[in-house]
């Protein structure tokens, strides 16, 4: 897969993290950055590039980690006791070592005896990771003794947890005939057991990673480990995971009075999305912009449309289309001509929007401060009693956010917001669109994300007006239809001042004109090469 | 937890429809209820009870009335937020929740406009004061009213389902209504397969219900022609209208089991509509 952004100067390493679990020690994460040594603690081991251990089987310089081609590695530097990777000893390749291995999303990599028979007192665990989050907010829950834990947000006793998407009672963890199962107690945002959600229970297994609303949980056999997310924890934007990762390898759409005659209207998209990103679609007529939207947002049926997709869609480190069920909760579509019940006042719509996402997991007083809450963020507190009949355009659409963000939207798409606005109200409602995703900061122009969504939001916009706020994107994903098969293509995706590199133009709406080929340039297929080329390097 | 956020979810919708009913001034369905309500029974109380004819006519016009009522007070109301349904499913509503409110806020709505018909035909009709079930015969005709309004409403929340828009459910309404007075057994005779289609309709149960309380096979209750040839009676008495507890019941569980029927289809087909969203 080749998801990466294109840069033109060396792409930076992504953030990835390893937690680290040593007997008797607290849960440890740390960052990789570039290449890192791993082993015993030493005095001459360098603070920044090491990652030091207590164990005693740990070797002086047991293995490195490193970053290469979009990928980390790890190699073991022939330790004398090793490393074993998922349960398999890496062997050694020659004399600096094993062979290096890509690094996927919770692999397990464990220092212990030379067999894994009988485990010793000192073994290191370490899980690598693309998608924990960040904190070092890490609590280890014995469960020696044990044979109900229960889970749930704000509980007395068990696994409290204080993500507010977490229900009161959302799961219990049961120990019956030596095995340990997770029942989930019909909450709202489910339980997912490694990227699948949980039908009613499931047995666990040692580094069986259990996802409960935005909280990871790592069940190992005598403890579990959590991320438990405090409230208001400032978004750090240079530590931000990958939240989306995009697979499309072909789209096809058919008709639901014709299934069979099929045409093909996207083909090899292949791209991350990161927590954060505010991204731009460009694309000529019939590039499949509207598709790609659907296609990501678990769209694939409508009264006019069936699309059979190709791929898949990780949003979380979860299968989309899998679990969709769940995840469709964290999408907020904010289409192009919202409906509403015109009637209503702007703080009811908002409110009974809570009630439905939230009714029967959360006090009243709760959901009253998280409506009130997004309001004030969505600056919509002196229109709130109006009716929405009243209001313009641009207000409804803000009102279409809010009652999305009343949820744990994770990921925003927005289908030309901006029609119908002259320009000064075109930059204002960006800006106040943007409001769930980033808000940037004066002084050091980094990003920190509101309350609402300290968990950290990601937002796919369509507009046909993209230098209006250009410097709002932080990306630009450029689809163009390809002569060759008729199918939309990524002609481009990476930041915006390398879009207008890349495509020899000064502004962003010139990248239209030079892909498409009614009224246009017809230069798609060009930079569809273009692009696969500077991809594969 | 997930048949509570059922359960919880309703309140919501109730509070919502009540809100909403207010400010698009919904309550001009109550006016036009009493309104139709006057008009039919000011034209048909006069004759109603002095023949067999004149009572049938005047509770067929009754029964069309409520049908009308109960039908226009809904039909409109889904079709109009199918986009708004689909983005609040997507969000967590349940469609279920979304239905029952609908029904159950409707049933106030036709309550009061049953109690304003039954009020309406109190002050035109001489209604016989004895019941087949409870002591005065008022309380039976107001049941059948309601229950018809009611259920008509549910059919009209049905409608307002499966179509697409506000246009084709008003297109679907002319047919609906024709279907219920043709197959209600009063203008036409009805056999074969026209005879099996009426016991979907209310029109057939309604009419069943009414002539039972009002006991239109009373001998009593003369031919228009007996009235100049005594000598013409009728000759045989119809089942539909028999003068039982059984009858009445059966008329009005039946007027009930279609309505839950049609709120089954409605919650069926919304599920259908938005089962890609």
């Amino acid at each position: 897969m080749n998801n990466q952004t294109i840069y033109y100067a060396a792409p930076p390493p992504r953030p990835a993290s390893l937690l680290i679990l040593e007997n008797g020690k607290a849960v440890r994460v740390v960052h990789l950055h570039g290449e890192m040594q791993l082993g015993r603690s030493t005095p001459e081991m360098s603070q920044n590039n090491s990652i030091a251990l207590s164990s005693e089987i740990t070797s002086r310089n047991h293995g490195t980690f490193f970053f290469m081609e979009h990928s980390y590695y790890y190699r073991d530097n022939n330790s004398m006791n090793g490393t074993f990777y998922n349960g398999v000893k890496l062997p050694k390749y020659n004399e600096r070592g094993s062979k290096a291995i890509p690094l996927k999303d919770g692999d397990v990599l464990r220092i212990d005896r030379k067999e894994l028979n009988q485990p010793h007192p000192q073994a290191v665990e370490m899980i690598f990771s693309t998608s924990f989050p960040s904190e070092e907010n890490w609590h280890r829950f014995p469960l020696q003794g044990k044979t109900q834990i229960s889970i749930g947000r704000n509980q007395a006793e068990g696994i409290s947890l204080s993500d507010f998407m977490v229900s009161r009672n959302h799961a219990v963890l049961r120990k019956q005939r030596n095995q340990w199962e997770i029942v989930d107690m019909q909450s709202k945002n489910g339980v997912i057991v490694n990227q699948i959600a949980v039908n009613k229970r499931q047995i666990l297994h040692p580094f069986d990673v259990i996802r409960i609303a935005n909280t990871t949980l790592i069940f190992l056999e005598q403890e579990i480990i959590y991320h438990d997310r405090k409230a208001n924890v400032p978004f750090d934007y240079q530590q931000r995971s990958v939240m989306m990762s995009v697979n499309l390898d072909t789209v096809f759409a058919s008709r639901p009075s014709s299934p069979l005659k099929r045409k093909c209207l996207l083909k090899d998209i292949h791209l991350d999305i990161e927590a954060g990103d505010f991204i731009l679609v460009l694309g000529g007529a019939g590039a499949g912009k509207s598709t790609f939207i659907k296609a990501i947002t678990g769209q694939n049926r409508d009264s006019e449309q069936i699309l059979s997709i190709k791929g898949q869609i990780m949003l979380d480190g979860m299968n989309l289309y899998k679990n969709l069920r769940i995840l469709k909760h964290k999408i907020g579509i904010v289409p192009q001509y919202p409906d509403y019940r015109f009637h209503d006042t702007v703080y009811h719509t908002i409110m009974d929007s809570a009630q439905i996402q939230l009714a029967g997991e959360y006090s009243a007083e709760e959901i009253r401060q998280r409506v009130d809450e997004v309001i004030e963020n969505m600056m919509l507190t002196s229109i709130k009693d109006s009716m929405l009949g009243i209001i313009s355009g641009g207000q409804r659409k803000r009102v279409q956010v809010a009652i999305k963000a009343v949820g744990d939207i994770r990921f925003f798409t927005y289908d030309e917001p901006d029609a119908g606005l002259d320009i000064a109200g075109r930059i204002d409602q960006m800006k106040q669109l943007v409001t769930p995703i980033t808000k940037a900061e004066s002084v050091d122009n980094s990003f920190q994300l509101r309350p609402c969504t300290e968990s950290g939001s990601a937002g796919l916009m369509i507009s046909h007006y993209p230098d209006d706020v250009a410097d709002m994107y932080k990306k630009v994903i450029v689809l163009a239809k390809s002569r060759t098969d008729d199918a939309g293509h990524l002609a481009y995706y990476g930041d915006v001042a390398n879009a207008l590199n890349f495509f020899g133009v000064n502004k962003l709406s010139e990248i239209v004109i030079e892909i498409n080929y009614e009224g246009g340039k017809g230069r798609g297929d060009e930079f569809i090469q273009k692009f696969e080329r500077t991809r594969r390097g | 937890m997930a048949n509570t956020s059922i359960v919880k979810q309703i309140p919501v919708y109730i509070a919502k429809n009540s809100r909403l009913f207010r400010n698009q001034r919904d309550w001009k369905f109550i006016v036009i209820a009493a309104v139709i309500s006057f008009l039919v029974c000011s034209i048909v109380g006069e004759n109603m009870f002095s023949t067999y004819e004149a009572t049938k006519s005047g509770f067929f016009a009754i029964i069309s009335a409520s049908i009308w009522i109960g039908v226009f007070n809904s039909i409109q109301r889904i079709c109009k937020e199918h986009p708004t349904i689909t983005a609040e499913y997507r969000a967590g509503a349940h469609i279920t929740s979304y239905v029952i409110s609908h029904i159950l806020f409707d049933l106030m709505i036709c309550f009061v406009q049953s109690l304003l018909m039954m009020i309406i035909c109190e002050i035109y009709i001489d209604f016989p004061e004895e019941g087949i079930i409870f002591q005065y015969s008022v309380i039976e005709y107001f049941i059948t009213i309601f229950l018809v309004i009611w259920c008509s409403d549910i059919m009209g929340i049905m409608i307002s389902s499966v179509a697409s828009t506000p246009n084709a459910a008003m297109t679907a309404m002319p047919f609906v209504l024709i279907l219920q007075l043709v197959m209600s057994g009063v203008l036409f005779e009805l056999n074969g397969w026209s005879e099996k289609i009426a016991y979907i309709t209310f029109s057939k149960w309604g009419m069943s219900a009414l002539g039972s309380i009002g006991n239109l096979n009373n001998e009593e209750l003369p031919l228009k022609m007996s009235l100049v040839f005594p000598q013409v009676v009728r000759l045989e008495s119809e089942a539909a209208y028999s003068y039982t507890t059984e009858n009445l019941l059966k008329a009005w569980g039946c007027i009930a089991l279609i309505g839950f029927a049609c709120a089954s289809i409605s919650i069926i087909s919304l599920k259908f509509r938005n089962r890609g969203a």
